[in-house]
């Protein structure tokens, strides 16, 4: 693996650029069904994400973290309230194929092989051709998986299977990668390398990111700015600007910084009693 | 490798028993004189078979080429019927309504009516042998096409795939195990519909379903009996045909 290079692309502190630059969501409700089976999932949500910056989203399951990135995806259509990336509507970026997204379950295609997989959206997008075969090289190095070209995702490890679909999601180069708790079924040490490796992935290619998570250290780790959200329904409780330098490393996770914003999520999430 | 074969037998000998159990009992009950005299028992029909192999095989030959076809024919209709569903969600019902109501048709009503309009002949037995064996592949095609992972199908969303895309890189292979499902459950089916559109006189003398009608009307019980072995032989051969053919196949399309 080649060490994390000193980009200038590296992603900045939160606040830098104007509120046309990166994703922008302002008072974002959503409520799915009708009366009176309703669920109230979303409360007047907002935040927002400087271009190359990184937030976490953390709360208790079912506080609506995954409908938040499916609304920045354009999967799902808000109730009431704005999402803007780079000024524009999701489904804008949606159509021109400039969002990633990393399932939590990986969502790889079990008939094909690794190639193949990260190969799919170039073919979605009708690009498949001439410079294909170098960029389809390129992910796959980039994700360390040399050698595993051609196997299939249940040869894999889990965490090789989710380093496939972060190469898979970024194939197309998108402005904006949204991650629902890629790592949440990984071991702690995987998750770890993971992390710096996502993180050097995203210096490299200078794409504003948006990570839901369970865990408040990958949090503290990854994030410039992890919002905290409080269930049914899902509102912002806080917000916690991570003080730590880029690049990151494994070792500022002994930092007295790293333990203090990890208290500050903790706090925010369960309260301050013990 | 041995401990793969070790296994093999054991997989296979609990039915084997379970046969040799029944056809033993069989036997037994007949010398027993507890069964009536239009059973014949399996000595009877192993006698009848070496007897008239000859003569089962000319009239189980045009018997088992026509649910082949019939088979093929089906399985090309619903394959066509289950992808038009697909590209077409609006028309699932009246799909399936449709096809409720042709699998709902008595076969041996519908035999004489199709002689009159296509003439006794192998066209009869394969039309039969087809509708006999249609239901179950247009469901496992269509709910097979249907049955996406939704994070898949979000993936193919996000990236705003077409939907002439999503079908043939998602659903498509999505639907290979509920089709395979379907081809199995109907491979019996062809055969029976074979079977039963000879037996009402749709393939003219020529048949297993003449053989037996002919057998049976004639009181001729161990040739009776031959046959009716004779197609529970090839329906569960049918079964296992299909299924080593759609293994092949599956493993092919998705290792996973
Ligand atoms: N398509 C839907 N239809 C109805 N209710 C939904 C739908 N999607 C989500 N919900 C509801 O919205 C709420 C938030 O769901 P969401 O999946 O966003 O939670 P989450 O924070 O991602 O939870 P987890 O951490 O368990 O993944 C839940 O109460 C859920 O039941
Ligand atoms: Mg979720």
């Amino acid at each position: 693996m080649p060490p994390a290079p000193e980009s200038s692309a590296a992603p900045g502190p939160a606040g830098r650029g104007g509120e046309d630059d990166g994703i922008t969501v302002d008072g974002l409700s959503m409520t799915f069904g009708q009366e009176p089976a309703a669920v109230w999932a979303l409360d007047e949500v907002s935040f927002h994400v400087p271009k190359g910056g990184f937030t976490a989203l953390i709360g208790p399951s079912g506080c609506g973290k995954s409908t938040i990135l499916r609304l920045l995806a354009d999967l799902l259509a808000p109730t009431a309230g704005r999402v803007a990336i780079s000024g524009r509507p999701p489904s804008a970026l949606r159509k021109q194929r400039r969002i990633g997204f990393v399932f939590q379950e990986h969502a790889l295609l079990p008939w094909r092989s690794v190639v193949d997989n990260i190969r799919l959206p170039l073919q979605l997008s009708g690009r498949a051709g001439r410079d294909l075969a170098s960029t389809v090289g390129d992910l796959i190095s980039l994700v360390g998986l040399e050698g595993f070209e051609n196997s299939k995702p249940s040869e894999l490890s889990g965490g090789m299977r989710q380093r496939v679909s972060i190469a898979r999601a970024i194939t197309l180069s998108p402005e904006v990668l949204l991650l629902d708790e890629p790592f949440g079924a990984l071991d702690e040490i995987t998750r770890q390398t993971l992390n710096i490796e996502l993180l050097r992935i995203l210096a490299e290619t200078g794409t504003t990111a948006v990570l839901v998570t369970h865990s408040l250290s990958e949090a503290a780790l990854l994030a410039d700015e992890v919002i905290v959200l409080s269930p049914r329904p899902g509102r912002v409780k806080a917000r916690i600007e991570v003080p730590l330098k880029r690049p990151r490393t494994l070792a500022m996770m002994k930092t007295p910084e790293f333990f203090h914003t990890e208290n500050l999520i903790r706090e925010a999430l369960f309260g301050s009693s013990p | 490798m041995t401990a793969k074969a070790l296994r093999r037998m054991r997989d296979l000998s609990a039915p084997c028993l379970v046969i040799a159990a029944l056809v033993g009992g069989w036997e037994a009950a007949h010398r027993a004189g507890l069964l009536p005299n239009s059973v014949a028992s399996p000595a009877q029909i192993w006698t009848e078979f070496t007897e008239s192999y000859h003569l089962l095989w000319r009239h189980a030959r045009p018997t088992l080429s026509s649910a082949v076809w019939g088979f093929v024919a089906a399985a090309l209709i619903a394959f066509v019927l289950g992808l038009v569903v697909a590209f077409v969600p609006e028309l699932n019902r009246t799909v399936y309504t449709s096809a409720v109501l042709v699998a709902s048709v008595p076969l041996i009503a519908l035999t004489p009516i199709l002689v009159l309009w296509l003439q006794r002949g192998a066209q009869v037995r394969i039309t039969i042998a087809a509708i006999a064996s249609f239901f179950p592949i247009l469901i496992g095609c269509i709910e097979g096409l249907r049955q996406v992972r939704r994070d898949q199908a979000e993936l193919f969303e996000v990236l705003s795939a077409p939907r002439w895309q999503r079908i043939l890189r998602l659903q498509i292979p999505s639907a290979v195990p509920l089709t395979v499902a379907g081809l199995r459950a109907a491979a019996a089916g062809a055969v029976l519909g074979a079977i039963i559109a000879e037996w009402s006189g749709g393939g003219g003398a020529l048949g297993l379903g003449a053989l037996m009608s002919s057998a049976l009307f004639s009181f001729n019980v161990p040739l009776t009996w031959l046959t009716i072995t004779a197609a529970v032989v090839f329906s569960v051969g049918a079964y296992f045909v299909v299924m080593a053919l759609t293994g092949l196949v599956s493993r092919r399309v998705r290792s996973g």
